[in-house]
């Protein structure tokens, strides 16, 4: 029973909630909004060359007008690309506190892209150009921090998704052990588990620590990314030697 | 009548035996029984039997110096060791979810966010 407990340390407070997700089209708006960015981009970059060249009415309207469609396209893919990731944390239907603030954090910053896009449409002078722009430059800075773990968010949830799968696994083959239980190979390899366990279980603890007190302002995101990226190779690294051992028991020491 | 002289050639070497009755009684009985066919068995088995032992009193003594200078071999015990019950074809439903560990990509940013002009505008902007 402690040793069950122990297995289940860090995911005690995190459940599969098996939602269902319908079948998104974020992926498919994200690339078609790109698409559509690159090519007004390509038009605005000219217009406001000709502007810049020759500053008339004219060209001032073009360029105005393809700047519009140009930030629209931006946000809409904006919008859809934080749908995506969004997405990607929701499916494995995992409830944990970092998970959950990434969730919310991309759901109100694609909604803020979405509002955006409509106000674009109401530009009309150069100067509600430069006030959109400017205002959403600040927003922006405010975004790189949910962004940031948002994207450890994605990560996590995905080695715990295979920590409760690796648990259930578990859960599966430990009662058939039970008539060979005391004998050495297999006593080793439950006692590994259970070690592997309790050091995944830290490592996931404290990187969703890590992430949710990071501070921009006082580190680096490259290096917040970089540490990130070693702790979780470290946990994918002990996960498959976890697995490794729950299989090879599976495959001989349960008879089937 | 070599028996007789074996009992004296020994009372000679050790006159003490003399003292002992009990010596007395084993030559009494040893010496009769010692039939000309049994005594030609122990001329030529004794020194045959003597030859041997002193070969094996070698071999076991030259043994026992060997081991002075070698080290013992020490043979462990066998491990405990299950036969796995293995069952042909079988493939555990537990491997699919290793592969996808295996696959699982720690890298970050992951998705690469995309690069956009933030700064459209057609004028300069202050920062």
């Amino acid at each position: 029973m402690k040793k069950i407990l122990l297995f289940i340390l860090a995911p005690a407070f995190l459940f599969s909630a098996g939602g269902v997700f319908a079948q998104s089209t974020y992926l498919s708006d994200y690339n078609f909004q790109l698409d559509q960015y690159r090519k007004n981009f390509a038009e605005y970059t000219n217009f406001k060359k000709d502007y810049d060249d020759r500053p008339t009415l004219n060209n001032e309207q073009k360029a105005l007008l393809s700047a519009k469609q140009t930030i629209i396209s931006r946000e809409l893919a904006w919008a859809n690309f934080y749908l995506v990731l969004s997405e990607s944390i929701g499916k494995p239907g995992v409830t944990y506190p970092v998970i959950n603030k990434a969730a919310t954090d991309l759901t109100g910053i694609a909604n803020y892209h979405f509002s955006q896009a409509g106000k674009a449409g109401n530009i009309a002078t150069r100067a509600d150009l430069t006030s959109f722009t400017q205002e959403e430059l600040t927003v922006l800075a405010s975004h790189r921090l949910p962004v940031a773990q948002s994207q450890v968010a994605n990560k996590l949830v995905q080695l715990i998704k295979f920590q409760i799968d690796a648990k259930t696994a578990y859960d599966s083959i430990v009662g058939k052990l039970e008539a060979v239980k005391n004998e050495v190979v297999v006593k080793n390899g439950l006692d590994q588990v259970q070690t592997y366990s309790a050091q995944i279980n830290g490592q996931i603890e404290a990187l969703a620590k890590k992430t949710t007190g990071f501070d921009l302002n006082e580190s680096n995101q490259g290096q917040f990314y970089r540490d990130s990226t070693e702790t979780l190779r470290t946990v994918r690294n002990l996960q498959y030697r976890l697995v490794s051992i729950i299989i090879d028991l599976d495959t001989n020491y349960v008879r089937h | 009548m070599s028996g007789t002289k074996v009992k004296n050639f020994l009372l000679n070497l050790y006159p003490e035996l003399a003292r002992f009755r009990r010596f007395n009684q084993i030559t009494a009985i040893v010496i009769p029984t010692l039939t000309p066919r049994l005594k030609k068995v122990m001329r030529w088995g004794l020194p045959l039997v003597t030859v041997l032992f002193v070969i094996l009193l070698g071999t076991v003594i030259g043994s026992w110096l060997l081991g002075l200078f070698f080290p013992k071999q020490i043979t462990p015990l066998p491990i405990e060791f299950i036969a796995p019950t293995t069952t042909p074809g079988y493939q555990s439903p537990f491997l699919p979810l290793k592969r996808s560990i295996e696959e699982f990509n720690p890298a970050l940013p992951d998705p690469l966010p995309p690069v956009f002009d933030e700064k459209i505008s057609l004028e300069s902007l202050s920062e």
